[in-house]
């Protein structure tokens, strides 16, 4: 029994960091209708300033984690002001190539900047180091703290979505971007408090597994492409589904390893991915609109 | 009419007279050799004789013999693409961004060192060494452009210490087709050590499958285990090469892997999930073939999850780098080599670390790599000395096998190449981490 909870609760630290960068994607992605194809990237770049402040500059780790946070969403909204924004009535394809334009010049800076040597984001008490045991189950602390601050993250985003102004907006937008607008609310404000959102919950993601997965240059590009199945597994459009859906892939990549041949162990979550969505090609935790409905 | 074209004639015969006079009073003697040209173009012209053709056939008969002698001489000393009477060109495809960055600027340091080496020693055979390096992010499509771009735009000799299996296998095709060599690349896979196919590839480095079975042999033979049943498995690349080094170790003598064996991909996220099949296991011992920064997160996530085996790994894992990723978690991991450690204390790493601090190496890019890529330069050092004037892809391909025992100063065994696989390094070494160093504890 001990190893079968143990082996759930790979998977779940697995799943938290799909589902985290799943609801940084699925964010801009259900207001503005964006694929942003530089969240992994960014998510790195934030862990790299992090650990920039706390190691380099010998700032307090908590107040490190604050500062890069804090200078990352202020890159952010000048970004979304530079590039988005002026081509956010143009063709989906425009932004798509404007992200992937941002993901090449963020991963430059990173190297260029931050070299290109891997680095471990020491945690006070070097905690990243430290486990105990309950019932012969082996936790680790630092994954704790990771399993909390995915809580606290959530709670926060589904604050600002369900119970604020912007939220509110926020959900104008994604059902009605038309009504919203005649509504008067303005689609500029609505663009760069999303954008700033989504990037601030993929930088803390990119903090929260530097100590897991080492501060290497592209150390969140495999969990972005993870995040995306994630996004699609869950409907790309509904936040839960995005966070359920890292979840559910974390648990399936998990359980592949322990029960499939070893050669079809990697392969094998997304193939049941391929089979999910072929039976609900809208995802698992989206249903379809009244009006599609009827 | 016929009167005034005589008189024209006899004109020109009495200017001509006092031309040739005149010409006689001047002594210079650049002037005499134009005289002479011009005494030999007027009597050719003259048609008056045996001493200009005699000349003429002296002065075709000397070019003939020259260049017959040169087409003799040029016969005798072919040389090769990139060689020119003062420069040998080589180039290297390195990952210098990406994952795999540090490796690559670790071994671009170590061919600086060679180069500085040889260039400020006179050269070799008058000849000094030149070197285009070109970044290729560990991405085998990259690696063939850089190839193409040394063929084509830089006109190399040969390709020299480059990093990775699949940008080598990419590669060496048009190498191989342009004539050049391919020489001391850090690339494990079996299908390079062919020489009947790639006739210019030479190595220091071991295919994977023998790094396995060198693994395999120490531990079946030689490794004191004490008084448990080893539990050995596997944690390989889900890939033919990863295939190739499980079976390495199932051939040697540590046989099967009584834990079985787990394949993880390049697009991991954690290797969770196989150390806990491993734990299920018994396993006593992991056998992994991966990067030093995988291997550091293996190590942290064997911790995290339990597992309490030893873990072995490859050259790649013997960097200070992982010491400095999972401190004291690292002790006690080994690692089957080709080289011996960086602290041992022998001749060649003194020189190794003096030439790398010249060209500004810093103590972090003294691993593995650049290990590697240094023994290489002095292999090539002398075998380029050994070849001589006449350097071209065969000469300094029979210089190399014509090597015995090359010391490179105790970095590695003694080098002598295999003429059927252009392997050059049949040692194995065991390191350890003791301390928070890497150490040798068995030669092999």
């Amino acid at each position: 029994m001990a190893e079968f909870i143990q082996l759930i609760w790979s998977g779940v630290l697995n799943g938290l960091c799909y589902a985290l960068i799943g609801l940084s994607l699925v964010l801009i992605f259900k207001t503005a209708r964006i694929l942003n194809f530089a969240a992994g990237t960014m998510a790195g770049f934030t862990g790299w300033f992090a650990w920039w402040w706390a190691t380099k500059q010998g700032i307090p780790f908590l107040l490190a984690i604050l500062v890069a946070i804090i200078m990352v969403g202020i890159a952010t909204l000048l970004i979304e002001r530079l590039t988005i924004r002026p081509l956010i009535n143009e063709n989906f394809l425009s932004i798509v190539t404007i992200t992937l334009g941002l993901e090449f010049l963020v991963a430059n800076l990173a190297i260029n900047f931050f070299g290109g040597r891997a680095e471990s984001f020491r945690i006070p008490g070097d905690i990243q180091f430290k486990n105990f045991e309950i019932g012969g189950v082996r936790f680790n602390w630092w994954h704790i703290v990771i399993l909390i601050c995915t809580f606290i993250i959530l709670a926060i985003v589904g604050y600002i979505v369900n119970r604020t102004e912007l939220g509110l907006a926020m959900r104008a937008f994604a059902e009605d971007k038309d009504a919203a607008r005649l509504m008067g609310i303005k689609e500029s404000t609505v663009s760069q408090w999303t954008w700033t959102l989504s990037v601030t919950v993929g930088g803390l993601t990119g903090i929260l597994f530097a100590p897991v997965l080492f501060l290497q240059q592209d150390y969140m590009n495999i969990p972005f492409i993870k995040g995306f199945v994630a996004a699609i597994l869950g409907g790309f459009t509904s936040l839960s589904g995005g966070v359920l859906g890292g979840l559910l892939l974390g648990e399936l990549e998990a359980f592949a390893v322990k029960y499939a041949p070893r050669q079809m162990a990697a392969a094998l979550p997304v193939i049941i991915v391929f089979f999910i969505l072929l039976i609900r090609p809208r995802g698992l935790f989206t249903r379809a609109k009244a009006h599609e409905r009827v | 009419m016929r009167k005034n074209a005589l008189k024209l004639l006899a004109l020109l015969a009495v200017f001509s007279f006092i031309a040739v006079g005149c010409g006689d009073d001047d002594d210079s003697s650049s002037a005499s050799s134009s005289e002479s040209s011009s005494s030999e173009s007027s009597s050719s012209e003259s048609s008056s004789s045996e001493s200009s053709s005699s000349e003429s056939s002296s002065s075709e008969s000397s070019s003939s013999e020259s260049s017959s002698s040169e087409e003799a001489a040029a016969e005798e000393c072919e040389i090769g693409p990139g060689v020119s009477d003062t420069e040998i060109k080589l180039g290297s495809s390195l990952p210098l961004t990406g994952n795999l960055a540090a490796l690559g600027v670790q071994a671009e340091f170590a061919l600086e060192a060679t180069i500085e080496r040889i260039n400020s020693g006179g050269g070799i055979a008058g000849r000094t060494i030149s070197l285009t390096v070109q970044d290729d992010e560990f991405n085998p499509e990259k690696t063939v452009a850089n190839a193409q771009y040394f063929i084509d735009q830089v006109g190399v000799f040969g390709v020299w210490g480059s990093i990775g299996s699949a940008p080598t296998v990419a590669a060496i095709p048009l190498h191989d087709e342009a004539g050049i060599m391919t020489l001391f690349t850090w690339s494990q896979d079996t299908s390079l050590f062919d020489r009947e196919a790639h006739p210019y590839f030479f190595s220091l480095n071991p295919s994977g499958y023998k790094q396995a079975v060198a693994f395999s042999n120490y531990f079946g033979n030689k490794f004191d285990y004490g008084s448990e049943t080893p539990v050995v498995a596997g944690l390989v690349l889900n890939s033919p090469d990863g295939e190739e080094a499980a079976q390495g170790v199932r051939d040697g003598a540590a046989g099967q892997f009584e834990g079985g064996t787990q394949n993880w991909e390049r697009d991991a996220t954690t290797y969770q999930p196989q150390l806990l099949a491993m734990k299920d296991a018994g396993v006593t011992d992991v056998y992994t073939v991966v990067g030093d920064t995988q291997f550091a997160q293996i190590i942290q996530e064997m911790d995290q999850v339990g597992l309490d085996a030893r873990v072995w790994g490859t050259n790649a894992v013997v960097t200070s780098n992982l010491i400095d990723l999972v401190g004291e978690l690292a002790e006690g991991a080994l690692a089957v080599t080709v080289m011996t450690g960086l602290n041992a204390d022998v001749p060649g790493l003194v020189q190794f670390r003096e030439e790398m601090a010249a060209v500004g190496a810093s103590e972090a890019d003294l691993s593995s790599a650049s290990m590697l890529a240094y023994s290489g330069g002095l292999v090539l050092e002398q075998a380029l000395r050994d070849v001589g004037e006449c350097l071209n892809a065969d000469a300094l391909a029979d210089a190399l096998l014509a090597l015995e025992d090359f010391s490179t100063g105790g970095i590695m065994a003694p080098i002598n190449f295999d003429p059927a696989t252009g392997l050059g390094n049949q040692g194995a070494i065991i390191q350890q981490v003791v301390d928070g160093v890497w150490v040798t504890v068995d030669e092999g």
